[in-house]
């Protein structure tokens, strides 16, 4: 479904990815996990059209999408839900929605009410606060809204910015719950995570990004039994013991593979 | 001092302010949207002044000439944002400021080439006495002026709140690269504000000419005044705008009538130095706010 090919990204003269390639097949959920600063936003960014890649490929079904602006990347199906939600706090949750489907505007107006009531199925808490001012949310609210208004233009490849980031465990795993029914509903997504234990519980497939370059991949199963995965990510050896079934939020140590 | 003559100032301020508003909300619309200040917009209220009074000189209907000349200056608007505001548009905010200030320059030598130093009347819009409120008279043309105003101010109101497209415009304010995600298109939003900010400095143009008469220079002062209001209101809150334009107004016509005349335009850059020194988020504004 989307395919990115030795993608380079620049910010000014710093390289922040250096030859990232992997594939993202159709209805499968692939997470890049990292630490902080790995270049995983930029990543995204580039793939959505916000930053302009120096060299690389990125195709979607095969078309490439690289060099189109951002606004026109989403008309083609690919939708970035961004780091820290970025929702459009002072206009209301329902506006919030609406605009999601603003790429296929003009269309037909009773299908986008249709899939603004879908959605409103699968994040329910949403529809008692459609009149709110969508600053107003709290934090897990907020995402459930970024998240929402990021399925309302039907996307092909849905792309996921660090959704756990600052959300309490409960939320983190509702949150994992929903990406998970999500991809089972055959959404196709991309998911970009620092917090690699959650990420790794929905993920099909999952790579491993370090200073703009992918180090690690395979399938959760097999990263989980990595040493080098084990030490750098999932805390084993030295952090402190967290129960199998926690989402919680880690720290990742920089660099280390 | 009588209450009549307060009245009567008051109503001359609501008259001046409702045109002041007006260009007031085409600084505040591009700012939002793009974050430019465009020092242009005091020149389509002269254009649509001169074009409206010329169409009429040379025999065409009132109505007929108010609405084309609103859609040519709202043409001269887009082209403008096309030709010298999109190929700027990565330079520095202070650049572009510059540049339509330079382009204002140039469009006011144009019409002095084209229009001369005469001053061009309107007829009023209907004829009739003037009406009498509580003691003041106010003239057929002020009702106007008034009336005009708060409809065109409605209707953006109602465009902002109830169009996608204006919601969209409001996205894009608020955070233009997560409207972007969106598939909303900054450039096309930036056209579309020029044009409609183009539009609105027209229709203000228009309809303060039958009690001033227009001239090519008249867009400098109007301008400067416009900026004035919508930075009382904050410079980006329509709601702000309108009230900035119709504060502003009111001041200067109780300044006018209490003090002098010719105080009149020292009163608004006083009122500017004062609010930018004291309260540069406006009146409205939170302090510390943040732009939204
Ligand atoms: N707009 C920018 N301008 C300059 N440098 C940037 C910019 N955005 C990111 N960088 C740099 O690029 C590198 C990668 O940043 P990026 O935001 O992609 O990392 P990340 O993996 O998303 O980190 P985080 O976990 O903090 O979100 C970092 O070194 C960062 O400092
Ligand atoms: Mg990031």
């Amino acid at each position: 479904m989307l395919e990115v090919k030795n993608l380079h990204t620049r910010h000014g003269w710093n390289y922040a990815l250096k030859g990232v390639s992997f594939r993202v097949p159709a209805s499968h959920l692939v997470a890049v996990v990292g630490a902080n600063g790995a270049g995983k936003s930029t990543l995204l960014g580039t793939v959505a059209g916000i930053y302009s890649c120096s060299e690389g490929e990125v195709l979607l079904e095969g078309l490439p999408i690289q060099r189109m602006p951002a606004e026109k990347i989403v008309r083609q199906g690919v939708c970035l839900v961004p780091e820290h939600r970025q929702i459009f706090d002072s206009l209301t949750v329902e506006d919030n929605l609406l605009l999601g489907a603003y790429p296929r505007w003009g269309g037909n107006r009773r299908e986008i009410k249709t899939d603004m009531d879908y959605i409103l199925t699968i994040f329910p808490a949403l529809s008692d606060r459609l009149q709110d001012p969508a600053g107003g949310l709290s934090g897990g609210m907020q995402q459930m809204l970024a998240i929402g208004r990021g399925l309302m233009s039907k996307p092909k490849v849905l792309l996921l910015d660090e959704p756990s980031l600052g959300l309490a465990p409960l939320l983190v795993k509702e949150i994992f719950k929903t990406l998970d029914d999500l991809k089972k509903l055959g959404t196709t997504i991309l998911l970009v995570e620092q917090n690699a234990r959650a990420a790794m519980q929905v993920a099909d497939r999952v790579y491993v990004m370090d200073h703009g370059q992918i180090v690690l991949e395979g399938s959760p199963e097999d990263l989980k039994k990595d040493h080098r995965m084990q030490q750098a990510y999932l805390g084993k050896g030295y952090m402190r013991p967290v129960r199998e079934d926690s989402c919680e939020d880690y720290a990742v140590p920089k660099v280390l593979i | 001092m009588h209450i009549n003559e307060l009245m009567q100032f008051l109503l001359t301020g609501l008259t001046l302010g409702g045109i002041y508003a007006l260009i007031a909300l085409g600084f505040v619309t591009i700012y939002t949207v793009t974050g430019h200040i465009n020092f242009t917009q005091g020149e389509f209220v002269m254009l649509g002044a001169l074009i409206t009074a010329s169409m009429v000189k040379g025999g065409t209907g009132l109505w007929a000439a108010i609405i084309a000349s609103i859609l040519l200056v709202g043409l001269f608007g887009a082209l403008f944002e096309r030709a010298v505001i999109y190929p700027a548009r990565n330079s520095p905010v202070v650049t572009v400021i510059i540049i339509t200030i330079g382009f204002s320059v140039a469009v006011r030598g144009v019409a002095l080439l084209i229009w001369g130093t005469q001053s061009y009347p309107l007829p009023s819009f209907s004829s009739g006495e003037p009406l009498y409120v509580l003691g003041a008279t106010m003239n057929k043309q002020s009702v106007w002026v008034l009336c005009l105003s708060l409809l065109a101010v409605s209707l953006l109101f109602a465009f902002f709140e109830r169009t996608v497209m204006g919601k969209a415009l409001k996205a894009c304010a608020i955070n233009r690269v997560a409207a972007r995600l969106m598939g909303i298109s900054p450039q096309r939003m930036s056209l579309f504000c020029f044009t409609l900010s183009a539009m609105l400095g027209a229709l203000a143009g228009i309809v303060i000419t039958p009690t001033t008469t227009a001239t090519y220079d008249m867009g400098l002062m109007l301008g400067l005044k416009g900026f004035v209001a919508a930075v009382l209101g904050g410079l980006t809150s329509t709601t702000g705008a309108v009230l900035g334009g119709f504060l502003l107004g009111i001041l200067e016509a109780m300044g006018a009538g209490l003090i002098s005349s010719g105080y009149k335009d020292a009163i608004s850059f006083l009122i500017l130095l004062l609010v930018l020194l004291k309260r540069p988020e406006g009146l409205l504004g939170k302090p510390d706010g943040k732009r939204v």
